[in-house]
């Protein structure tokens, strides 16, 4: 189980973090959620950026995440939005897949775009899932939890097995 | 060489291109004709001259007594007499058709070269048309993907909100969290409208003709920086630096003042709260370009990112701490590079920010007031 393992959402935009924290608070998963607010965030909680101290107004109050970046555990999956301001979701994907220490950390893409060449993309960069920001549908946010819970709860990765 | 309106090559009149080396030919057999016709007349001359005298020449076996008397006179004039008219004739238009054809051929030169000049420009034209095209082709796909990512954004958000809401309180009255969600649903149409007009502010900056003036850029610095201090807040605080006066621009004082406005109001966003505040703005000459400069003492930003703060609908600050759509910089590119010039930023994190631009210098009629 990585149950035990936080869950990363990385994605700038505070509506569809509080939607999916919403979601993800529904589908009861015991995984802490942790959020990087774009891709410099992510990396530096992925380890594979130096995490920089606070500066001065711009990034000052989101220490509330930062405070768990200092000794980074590694994600049990990343939720990883495509567009965002600095490094975009492909830039992090692409670094991910380089590094040994996050190579098979489970990465699933929540992109607005449902156009080929976005998917085509991110699987060539090597995430294992594809879901498109639906807003159809009435429960808000059910892809990401549905997503979350296949890849913290079932889906078995060989880091996973290590650990536990 | 093309002449300003395009055309080609320059025409002159038929006298104005004959140059020494066309007229060798017509020269050439010009002084055949006249050197056949001086050895007809020599030849004719001596036979009648040997036939007539021979004594003065010292021909040996004649004598001038020999001759009849009446002869005599033809003598004198068998040596003026000049070449049959037909000869002359001859030699006159073999002459012309020479000279004719030379200049024909010398003719045939030229529309061959002007026909290559005119396959260059035409080559020029659809490469310039093509590099139109590129840009549209990429233009479109910005659009394309600014739709499928940034657009459905905010309509995400405010689908998912009202279904929240229609879930959570159908049954019960609305209480500050619900208040919350309909702050965020209006925020949310409010930003997906300011993406719409962003885009079309960039579809018109594309499409907009460039009326070419002499701009006097310290007075639309002037009046653009009040402009941008009207959605200041606290406009009190910002210093305005000009570097008076600034070198004239050659462009178009419409989109010139639009760019001068976003760049105004992007250094009165990103030093908000900054102490000291000052917007300046400078320009120097380097070479066939004019260099212009608007600079704040706000928060900067890591240079690693320079480049995308010029991309459609970039933004550098996570969390959106700063209101925009990351259309500005967007818009002040284009626009720059329709003038034919080039942006580039310089920034220091909590330092300040100076965009650079330039334009080209350009000959205008009128001096620079």
């Amino acid at each position: 189980m990585s149950e035990s393992r936080p869950i990363l959402l990385v994605e700038d935009d505070e509506d569809a973090i509080d939607i999916a924290l919403r979601a993800l608070d529904k589908a009861g998963l015991q995984s802490a959620v942790e959020v990087a607010w774009d891709g410099l965030e992510a990396l530096e909680k992925l380890g594979l950026e130096p995490s920089r101290p606070a500066r001065g107004g711009v990034s000052a109050d989101t220490s509330t995440t930062a405070r768990e970046s200092r000794q980074p555990g590694l994600p049990g999956v990343v939720l990883l939005d495509l567009k965002m301001p600095r490094i975009n979701g492909w830039e992090v994907l692409r670094r991910m897949r380089e590094h040994p220490a996050t190579r098979q950390i489970p990465v699933v893409v929540v992109s607005s775009s449902d156009r080929e060449i976005d998917i085509e993309e991110s699987y060539r960069l090597g995430a294992n899932s594809f879901v498109v920001k639906g807003f159809e549908s009435s429960e808000p946010g059910e892809y990401i939890a549905a997503a979350a819970v296949y890849w913290v709860r079932w889906n078995r990765t060989r880091q996973a097995r290590v650990r536990s | 060489m093309y002449d300003s309106s395009g055309h080609g090559c320059v025409r002159r009149a038929w006298w104005g291109r004959l140059r020494p080396r066309h007229l060798l030919p017509a020269l050439v057999s010009s002084v055949a004709i006249l050197g056949s016709v001086a050895a007809w007349t020599m030849l004719h001359t001596d036979r009648q001259g040997a036939r007539q005298s021979g004594l003065g020449q010292g021909v040996p076996g004649f004598a001038l007594e020999q001759l009849p008397r009446r002869s005599r006179p033809a003598i004198v004039a068998a040596e003026i007499t000049p070449p049959p008219a037909y000869l002359l004739a001859a030699g006159i238009v073999l002459a012309l058709v020479a000279g004719g054809s030379a200049y024909r051929l010398r003719q045939k030169a030229g529309q061959a070269k002007a026909l290559q000049l005119l396959n260059l420009e035409l080559e020029r034209r659809v490469e310039e048309k093509t590099d139109a095209l590129r840009q549209m082709v990429s233009e479109l796909r910005t659009v394309n993907h600014t739709i499928a990512h940034d657009l459905r954004s905010p309509i995400a958000a405010i689908l998912n909100f009202a279904a929240v809401l229609e879930e959570d309180y159908a049954s019960r009255p609305l209480d500050a969290l619900a208040v919350d969600m309909l702050h965020r649903i209006r925020r949310s149409a409010l930003r997906a409208n300011a993406l719409l007009s962003g885009l079309s502010e960039v579809a018109a900056t594309l499409q907009m003709e460039l009326t070419l003036d002499v701009v006097d850029m310290s007075e639309l610095a002037k009046a653009r920086f009040a402009d941008a201090l009207r959605a200041e807040p606290d406009p009190k605080a910002v210093e305005f630096a000009l570097d008076e006066p600034l070198p004239p621009a050659v462009g178009d004082g419409g989109m010139l003042g639009r760019a001068l406005l976003h760049l105004f109001s992007n250094a009165l966003k990103f030093s908000r709260g900054c102490v000291p505040r000052v917007v300046s703005v400078r320009a120097y000459e380097d070479g066939d370009q004019i260099v212009y400069g608007v600079s704040d003492t706000g928060r900067g930003f890591d240079m690693r990112f320079s480049e995308k703060v010029f991309e459609l609908f970039e933004r550098l600050d996570a969390k959106g701490d700063v209101e925009g759509t990351g259309v500005g910089l967007a818009v002040v590119c284009r626009i720059v590079r329709r003038h034919g010039g080039r942006v580039w930023v310089e920034s220091r994190e909590g330092k300040g920010t100076t965009v650079w631009f330039t334009l080209p210098r350009r000959d205008m009629q009128e001096p620079p007031g």
